[in-house]
């Protein structure tokens, strides 16, 4: 039998807003949610002054904010912070705080590439394309970490390749994939790499490109196999014309 | 005065009396209208364009002077329509204004237990409708009788003063009436003490207590301290009595030597009026601890039964109940939001104080989305749709911003055993 936790009484009239992923908190079990599942997006938009003020303003809960301005004055790890939260909220069982702390120490054992790189791949998870892209962006374009093996910069690329897929922006979305196929010699990869292209050229350019490579060719016929069968499965009724227009609005 | 205040307010016939907690003494205060007189008149008029109430009121009333209401909160329980100048008032809504204006003092308050000789729904739905007419929300407002303020006053003193059992006496100039505190023997599985009750052991209607006002006939108040001194020794038969309190206006005049050497035999005697706005203090201010410690109050009117839910609440796994004994069933009703650990049945304790009997109910929550991240809340309500029927309903209310209510609900109506006759099977 599983066992039910009391929820806090108390609820925000106004809500904290976390604007990067577009989420509204309104009680202490939302914020606690938000920070496990974003353990890699917490930064100072959750550790700050403005969440203390929320916290005892808005949940009345003054000894957390107390005991958070506190940290922030000492300059206290992000790890301590968080886990101030969760404590406080008396939601977690122990087993579950070890766990979710455990967590936070292989994060801050992480290079701050790798750290970067998660937090982008939390806001792709969300949703959230163009702040990922941004991020991947900026680690992709500064100097390489040398301690680091270069396939992390492949899949980099990839998950670039990804966000701009989720985009519908082939052309960029193929350009990374080829990238992070050049780096890593993924067949995944590639085969993303060769769908982006069959969506965005032109037949003629696509079957010219493909000729003469056999591997192409052969992971080419693979792509369409599997087009074909997610078409039948999904049995799409839409006009091609309907489909443009959604595709339109999705990218605004 | 701060912010927040506690209180309790003894209304009766004729007047009201207000008693608050003193952050700085840890203890009840009751509110002097004037030097040692604690008692406001429950009198209420317009003069002159204005509201007044109390002493001020009473003193216009006998000069006749402008318009005034007395009896009010006779003529509040029989929802009456009173005349006041050229207006006609509900008297429940003058009732309201008697207390806003007697309230002032206290800008804002965190919670208030009315108490009043009797209670019962209709008593308790009119005082909650008043208190919440001043902008108090009903879950921060209790209502309590005379019996239980008694109870709660004696938990908070020291343990000596009721280790056996404790007397009340009150009198006015018709009667006297005696109670008795005592404890329960309730199942083996509660620990002694744990619930205590007061009863209503002796009630008289003297003749000579008229001839003691307004003032004493040495003669007839002789007669009066015999007659009580013979209610005392019949009273106390048999009896261990740690303690004895006197109240009501009745013994302002000292006219009971004989009997006070009785009553403070052995034991302690205390003589005050203000004991039951206090009490109903004492339940203000344990309320709002969240410290629910101490001996439960039962009487008859009261719930024996208890349901509750396996829950973690502040870090601790245990039953929680979400329906007390010692609750008036129609003050019962509570709403709490939970959140689920895994969709999995919930379990129901459902434990009645006349029996040694313990049931578990099961509640299914197939159809339920299937989370295991702690973002399942659910809203448990509980409704008692009459003494005996309690309703609870568990509904899926979402997860804020992420994930939206469904349309789950599940409901499970229980039957309980009622009050009638439980009561009395506990010695």
């Amino acid at each position: 039998m599983g066992s039910l936790i009391l929820c806090h009484k108390k609820r925000a009239k106004s809500p904290y807003e976390i604007s990067r992923v577009h989420v509204k908190i309104y009680t202490i079990e939302e914020l606690c949610y938000y920070i496990c599942n974003n353990l890699y997006l917490i930064d100072h938009m959750i550790m700050n002054r403005r969440l203390c003020d929320w916290l005892q303003d808005e949940l009345g809960l003054n000894g957390m904010a107390e005991t958070l301005r506190k940290e922030l004055d000492q300059n206290a790890p992000l790890s301590e912070f968080v886990l101030t939260i969760l404590r406080g909220s008396v939601i977690y069982a122990p087993l579950e705080i070890t766990r979710i702390q455990n967590l936070l120490e292989q994060l801050q054992n992480q290079k701050e590439v790798e750290k970067e790189k998660y937090k982008a791949d939390t806001l792709l998870k969300a949703g959230e394309y163009a702040d990922a892209i941004l991020i991947y962006q900026s680690v992709i374009n500064k100097e390489w970490d040398e301690s680091v093996d270069r396939t992390f910069y492949g899949r980099i690329y990839g998950c670039l390749g990804t966000a701009y897929g989720c985009l519908f922006l082939y052309e960029e979305a193929a350009a990374m994939y080829r990238e992070a196929y050049h780096i890593c010699e993924r067949p995944d990869m590639l085969k993303a790499y060769l769908y982006c292209c069959q969506r965005y050229l032109p037949e003629e350019e696509y079957v010219k490109m493909l000729s003469g490579n056999p591997i192409f060719l052969s992971v080419s016929s693979l792509v369409k196999e599997e087009i074909e069968k997610a078409k039948k499965e999904v049995d799409m009724d839409v006009k091609d014309s309907q489909l443009g227009i959604w595709k339109k609005e999705y990218r605004v | 005065m701060k912010k927040g205040h506690i209180l309790g307010y003894d209304m009766n016939e004729k007047n009201c009396q207000i008693s608050f907690y003193d952050e700085t003494k840890d203890e009840p205060e009751t509110l002097e209208v004037s030097s040692d007189n604690y008692q406001i008149p429950l009198v209420i008029g317009y003069f002159q364009e204005r509201w007044i109430y109390g002493k001020e009121a009473k003193r216009l009333a006998t000069v006749s002077l402008g318009h005034t209401v007395s009896d009010l909160f006779e003529r509040a329980i029989h929802r009456e329509k009173l005349r006041l100048g050229e207006k006609v008032y509900d008297a429940v809504w003058l009732l309201a204004k008697f207390v806003e204006l007697s309230l002032e003092k206290f800008e804002e308050i965190e919670y208030i237990t009315f108490t009043t000789p009797e209670t019962d729904i209709d008593m308790s739905k009119m005082l909650k409708g008043v208190g919440h007419h001043l902008g108090i929300s009903k879950s921060n407002i209790c209502v309590q009788d005379y019996k239980e303020s008694f109870c709660q006053y004696m938990i908070f003193q020291p343990k000596e003063l009721w280790q056996y059992e404790s007397a009340l006496f009150f009198c006015d100039d018709q009667r006297i009436k005696a109670y008795m505190l005592r404890k329960l023997n309730v199942d083996a599985s509660h620990a002694p003490g744990t619930f205590i009750t007061v009863d209503e052991v002796a009630n008289a209607h003297m003749k000579e207590l008229e001839a003691l006002y307004p003032i004493i006939s040495a003669e007839r108040a002789k007669d009066a301290d015999a007659s009580f001194k013979a209610m005392i020794e019949n009273v106390f038969e048999k009896k261990v009595v740690s303690s004895v309190y006197l109240t009501g206006d009745g013994f302002e005049n000292h006219w009971y030597p004989d009997s006070q050497k009785v009553l403070c035999n052995g034991r302690r005697a205390f003589l005050g009026n203000n004991l039951y706005s206090k009490g109903a203090c004492y339940t203000s201010i344990r309320k709002t601890s969240l410290k629910e410690e101490g001996p439960t109050y039962l009487d008859e009117s009261m719930l024996m039964d208890r349901i509750a839910l396996r829950m973690r609440v502040n870090g601790q796994e245990g039953w929680y109940p979400i329906v007390s004994w010692g609750e008036h069933w129609y003050e019962a009703d509570g709403q709490w939001e939970v959140l689920l650990e895994d969709t999995s049945d919930i379990e129901i304790l459902i434990e009645s104080l006349s029996g040694e009997e313990m049931t578990v109910e099961k509640i299914s929550l197939e159809g339920m989305p299937d989370r295991r991240d702690y973002s399942l809340r659910l809203q448990v309500e509980v409704l008692f749709l009459d003494e005996r029927t309690c309703r609870l309903t568990f509904k899926d209310i979402g997860f804020g911003g992420f994930f939206p209510a469904t349309d789950f609900q599940v409901e499970k109506v229980i039957s309980l055993g009622g009050t009638n006759g439980q009561f009395n099977s506990m010695s």
